[in-house]
């Protein structure tokens, strides 16, 4: 009965508790319109107000509205407030809005609206209302003038080479930085909003003529189906409108940099911005991406494809080398060499955990510090890397509570696996489950969790891409492989990927001078 | 109904796979017996095998731990026997997947091993690639309280040395496997290297030198390090070594080393009139390593003069070895029936049954061919004055 009761609460959808004006609309009279919005931001001490009138023979009343911290004061002095109340040369009541508009207020955006609905979208957005005693309509004007972060270069994803600029928490920033890149009319920004209650900006970018125009459309049916009361970071969209929301693989890409989001617009993906985050989206995204560094472009080709392999290879090791320790050390001894085993032998002697256990111990372990790290302010950050590596380096191998080797196989896979910090989650799963598969079945389990693995990624799209496109063998192709182990060279590289763009595959004719 | 009926497939294919899938165990490292070697013994009544192993002891001491051999021993009624009764000693099971070496004793080979090597081919853990041995001593499990140089683990130790006698040639480094093939095969016989002791300071030290003659699965007879070095030659077995040159000196007979640097065997049987006739040509690459006389050899007479010689000792001595074996041993150790019977398959077939017989009156002609590559990096020898 309880939960009867739960069920339905929690099923209601997101409204709105405004009590509005039944139909929507601005009264005549300034007194009901004032006392109207007084009503809906009751309780709301940033709700600011200013009647005036002008100065001239025929006197109007005036009032602004706005709110607080969200616009810039000094637009609304000088571009409304002033030129009204020193103008002395309004004639009447007869086409007053039509007269500010035109020679009064001074503003590059202006509105006349009389929708309740709009003015509060404007009010809450940073624009200032304008209204007028004895008219229906009032005017907005953009007054927006919060304080945003300057550009920074991201601390996740840093460059020796590449630009140094990252996204701001501000949209049209955000599109300034991007549009800045692709100085193109192809460049199609189109802003729509998400969230009940947050009312969140996004804007869905792509290149017209490169992009996938059914990718677009299922894009857009995915976020008409979003029904969520706030959108406050990237991840609320990236979960909403994935195609595998419990797959630990993302099938959706993000990025904090201006160029990356240039170069997937570019290659036809589909980017989406999202007001307050410096997070974009980009859509489709396949399982080569995480291996894929903008410094891979910006370096020579030889170190961006050796650079790309070492990441593919530290993605095998790290998920791969506890699990393949416990199973050789636990089932196949004869695996070891001679030497070797002695060394572990030696190593092992007196410690008190089985392999299997003192693996899942020190993986827990380790993942508990480099959390613990993550989050720390710097100077406490230090003294955590001490204690972390004396106490679980140092003391637990001299106290004989783990075995040196252990220590080492451990540290080796959180090393690598902080070669791509974009894919720590599916390699710390995949990582305890060889782990655990290992322990009970020996190579024969990490053969099992390998045969798991492909046949998920083998599985998943992300917008109807295959997610291992390019890396499946039996459509291999040696054209397809041209940036994905290795960063083929610029002029070599002629098209752009099919799935994406297959519309406009060709990305130049001829690449350089001839030699 | 359809869907638990497929939950019930899959799972009863896991199920399956995982518990019909041959043999496997958790077994954590530090809980094994790890053997490195294995000594067959007869007990003193020579009615029983006499097993010692060498095991891996860990000693820890504070912080730092060792390796130390440990020994374990035991007595069967047959081999595998003896090793299950090892465990009432050690009390754990011996894991025998890192057995470097088993070395035999004297009068369990000359008795026949057949068991042993079908215990080494059947069990799962043992390696075919094993070094085995033939103690040159009485009770082989003093082998392991000799003293051995470097190396704590005898049996590691041994392992090793078997590992340098490339650059020795004095015993051969036989694998289990290829030990297997020579026995098994009716035109070769086996051979084994020797272990045993020699004196240094006072103290018995292991030395590693010489060949068992194995005729079927039996021991017949040993061959000496030097004779070792001329059977090496003939089976295309050489891969370094020293050819010491009594060289004619002016006053005295001082000592010339030739260094082995390559050597290419070729045996070639020719079949006429019923009589089988064994070519054996050495084509050898040397250096000169050592001189002791004072002419300068680097002169184009003397060279020649130098390889002329060494070529005929080595014939004669290749020749000696030949020779003995066919009085001695009459054991085809050399694999010329195998020769045979690769390159004249029909005649094989005539003679396969008698080879026995013929091996003795065999002839075998012998060719040296020599070249001098280098003299290290002196052009004269050493000027001692008048």
């Amino acid at each position: 009965m309880v939960f009867d009761k739960f069920k339905k609460t929690s099923k209601q959808s997101p409204e709105e508790t405004f009590n509005k004006n039944t139909d929507d609309k601005l009264y005549t009279s300034l007194e009901k319109n004032l006392d109207m919005l007084k009503e809906i931001f009751k309780n709301d001490d940033t709700f600011i107000y200013r009647s005036f009138e002008n100065q001239g023979t025929i006197r109007v009343k005036f009032c602004v509205f706005y709110i607080e911290g969200m616009v810039k004061s000094e637009t609304i002095y000088n571009a409304i407030i002033k030129p009204i109340v020193e103008n002395k040369s309004l004639a009447g009541k007869e086409g007053i809005i039509d007269y500010l508009f035109s020679k009064v207020i001074i503003s590059n955006n202006l509105q006349k609206t009389s929708d309740i609905n709009k003015i509060l979208e404007s009010l809450l957005g940073g624009d200032t209302l304008l209204l007028i005693d004895g008219e229906g309509e009032g005017i907005i004007i953009e007054s927006k003038g919060w304080q945003t972060r300057a550009i920074e270069e991201p601390e996740s994803e840093k460059t020796t080479r590449g630009p140094r600029e990252g996204f701001t928490e501000s949209m049209i920033t955000n599109l300034s930085l991007v549009r800045r890149k692709l100085m193109t009319q192809d460049l199609k920004l189109s802003f729509r909003t998400l969230g009940v209650r947050s009312h969140t900006k996004i804007c869905i970018s792509y290149i017209d003529s490169i992009a996938n125009t059914k990718i677009l459309q299922e894009l857009n049916k995915r976020l008409d189906d979003i029904d969520i009361d706030a959108i406050l970071g990237a991840e609320y969209v990236q979960e909403l409108i994935t195609d595998h929301p419990f797959s630990i693989f993302e099938t959706i890409g993000y990025s904090e940099r201006p160029d990356i989001i240039a170069s997937k617009l570019l290659e036809g993906r589909i980017a989406i911005f999202i007001e307050g985050t410096p997070t974009i989206l980009t859509i489709p995204y396949i399982f080569i991406e995480y291996f894929q560094s903008n410094e891979d472009y910006y370096e020579s080709f030889y170190t961006g494809s050796i650079i790309r392999l070492l990441r593919v290879l530290g993605f095998i090791i790290t998920i791969l080398i506890p699990g393949l320790y416990v199973a050789v050390t636990t089932f196949h001894q004869e695996m070891i060499p001679t030497p070797l085993l002695l060394s572990i032998f030696t190593a092992r002697k007196g410690i008190p955990l089985p392999i299997s256990v003192e693996a899942l111990v020190m993986t827990i372990t380790f993942e508990m510090l480099k959390e613990a790290g993550a989050r720390m302010p710097t100077y406490i950050g230090q003294a955590l890397s001490i204690v972390g590596a004396l106490v679980i380096g140092q003391a637990a191998v001299d106290a004989r509570f783990v075995s040196a080797p252990m220590v080492i196989v451990i540290a080796f896979s959180s090393i690598t696996s902080l070669m791509i910090s974009r894919i720590k989650t599916p390699a710390l799963i995949l990582r305890i489950m060889y782990l655990i598969a290992a322990s009970f079945f020996g190579i024969y389990g990490i053969a099992a969790v390998t045969i798991g693995m492909l046949t998920h990624l083998f599985g998943i799209y992300s917008f109807g891409v295959p997610y291992m496109a390019y890396l499946d063998i039996i459509s291999l192709n040696f054209q397809d492989l041209k940036d994905t182990y290795i960063r083929a060279p610029w002029w070599y590289m002629k098209n752009r990927p099919g799935f994406s763009a297959a519309k406009n595959i060709i990305r130049k004719s001829s690449g350089r001078h001839r030699v | 109904m359809k869907k638990i009926r497929n939950l019930f497939a899959i799972i009863m294919i896991a199920a399956i796979s995982i518990l019909m899938s041959g043999c496997w165990n958790y077994r954590d490292v530090d809980r094994l017996n790890v053997v490195t070697g294995i000594i067959v013994d007869k007990s003193p009544d020579k009615s029983k095998y006499l097993l010692t192993a060498e095991v891996v002891e860990i000693e820890t001491g504070g912080r730092e731990a060792m390796v130390n051999p440990s020994q374990v021993q035991a007595e069967g009624e047959t081999f595998f026997d003896a090793l299950r009764n090892m465990v009432s000693v050690a009390g754990k099971k011996l894991f025998i997947s890192h057995m470097k070496v088993m070395i035999i004793s004297q009068d369990v080979a000359r008795e026949g091993i057949t068991q042993i090597l079908d215990f080494i081919m059947r069990d799962n853990e043992s390696r075919l690639e094993i070094n085995l041995l033939v103690s040159r001593d009485d009770t082989a499990n003093e082998i392991l309280n000799y003293k051995g140089i470097g190396e704590k683990l005898r049996c590691l130790k041994l392992h090793e040395m078997l590992e340098s006698q490339k650059n020795l040639s004095k015993a051969p480094a036989i694998e289990c496997v290829k030990f297997i093939q020579a026995v098994s095969s009716d035109g070769e016989y086996g051979i084994l290297p020797l272990v045993g002791n020699t004196v240094i300071n006072g103290e018995k030290t292991l030395e590693i030198s010489g060949t068992a003659i194995f005729k079927k699965d039996k021991l017949i007879g040993f061959l000496n390090g030097d004779e070792t070095k001329y059977l090496l030659f003939i089976k295309n077995m050489i891969n370094a070594g020293i050819l010491p040159e009594m060289g004619k000196g002016e006053n005295t007979n001082h000592s010339i080393s030739l260094e082995i640097f390559k050597n290419k065997t070729k045996i070639k049987p020719v079949y006429s009139n019923g009589k089988i006739t064994i070519n054996i040509n050495a084509k050898t690459t040397v250096a000169i390593s050592e001189v002791g006389i004072k002419t300068n050899l680097i002169d184009k007479g003397k060279r020649d003069l130098l390889k002329t010689n060494a070529e005929k000792s080595l014939e004669k001595d290749i020749k000696a070895l030949v020779k003995k074996v066919q009085d001695e041993y009459n054991a085809d150790i050399f694999g010329f029936g195998n020769q045979v019977k690769m390159q004249m398959p029909s005649t094989w077939r005539k003679i396969s049954s008698n080879w026995d017989d013929l091996f003795p009156d065999l002839t075998v002609n012998v060719k040296s061919e020599m070249e001098i590559r280098a003299s290290g990096t002196s052009e004269k020898p050493v000027n001692i004055g008048e």
